[in-house]
């Protein structure tokens, strides 16, 4: 008898400590993201300081003479809800966390424009890390979206 | 009257008293006293002095440790080994109880441990693999290219709109 209370309290403090414990919880974690909307165009010769990382990590690839920072977004979004950023020309980027998988964070991007979905993807973020989206031209030169998270 | 053929001596009547004498010496002895009034008062003095002793320590002795002095002490390491031997059931029945918690409460704390040290470590980050593993990608597009930075596997997804 006394067997079993000791199992009941442990089981239920077993539980409670894993309640207490868990950080991503039932509701799941915050995800910070942030979006920075860049100018990469050939027209000039320009490093916008704020983006010396990147600009070091966009240059492997492409070979564009500017880039500035035209804006950036900071949102803190909680699982399966959507974060929006206003990016030119009435385009507007969807950022929904739909899960966590290990060490990376599941987000489902939607970028419209004039609210026409242009794109959707999926894709699996590592935490903390960033991706970069570009394409439309804009002025000149090129839009580029880098969303970088962390939780 | 015969004449003691040894002097008195008080030292060798002692150790005559005590039986510490040679028997040459005690022969001798008891030949002197045979004849010596004054050493034979003396040794009776002894003697009576010695039996007094004897009883007084006696009787202290007999009041001091009573007659059933020896039954009570075998009666009470009976009564010892008596509650010793029922403790052992009790002791048999806790040390059950210890088994069966160290059956069931070592491997449940083990397990609790093991879910808060996964709870609150979180897995290396992996420098292996690009930033970004896309799923899934969908839209009204021309082209889309997915593109990975040399160094650091940075993901890049580059698109043409078609408007």
């Amino acid at each position: 008898m006394r067997l079993r209370k000791y199992i009941i309290v442990l089981f239920l403090s077993s539980v409670l400590m894993m309640g207490l414990a868990d950080p991503l919880g039932a509701a799941g974690p915050k995800i910070n993201i942030v979006v920075k909307t860049v100018l990469a165009s050939q027209n000039a010769k320009f490093a916008d300081p704020r983006l010396s990382d990147l600009i070091k990590e966009l240059q492997s690839v492409f070979k564009y003479s500017s880039y500035r920072l035209l804006s950036q977004n900071n949102m803190t979004v909680g699982m399966k809800k959507t974060g929006r950023a206003s990016l030119p020309e009435n385009r507007v980027l969807k950022i929904t966390p739909i899960g966590i998988r290990g060490n990376r964070t599941e987000l489902r991007l939607e970028l419209f424009k004039k609210n026409r979905q242009i794109f959707q993807t999926v894709i699996q973020l590592l935490n903390p890390g960033a991706i970069t989206v570009g394409g439309p031209k804009y002025k000149g030169g090129y839009l580029l979206f880098n969303i970088s998270n962390s939780f | 009257m015969k004449k003691s053929r040894r002097k008195c001596d008080p030292i060798l009547l002692n150790k005559f008293f005590d039986k510490e004498l040679r028997p040459d010496e005690r022969a001798q002895m008891t030949e002197h006293l045979r004849d010596c009034p004054s050493c034979q008062k003396a040794l009776q003095e002894n003697e009576s002095l010695s039996a007094l002793f004897t009883d007084s320590l006696d009787k202290s002795v007999s009041q001091a440790i009573p007659d059933d002095f020896e039954y009570r002490i075998i009666s009470k390491l009976e009564t010892r080994n008596s509650k010793l031997e029922s403790l052992i059931p009790i002791l048999n029945s806790q040390f059950s109880i210890l088994n069966s918690l160290k059956k069931f409460f070592i491997p449940a704390m083990a397990t609790a441990i093991l879910i808060l040290f996964f709870s609150f470590t979180k897995p290396p980050a992996s420098v292996a693999g690009p930033s970004a593993i896309v799923s899934s990608f969908t839209g009204d597009i021309a082209s889309v290219m997915i593109l990975e930075t040399p160094e650091s596997h940075q993901t890049i997804i580059w698109f043409n709109e078609t408007f």
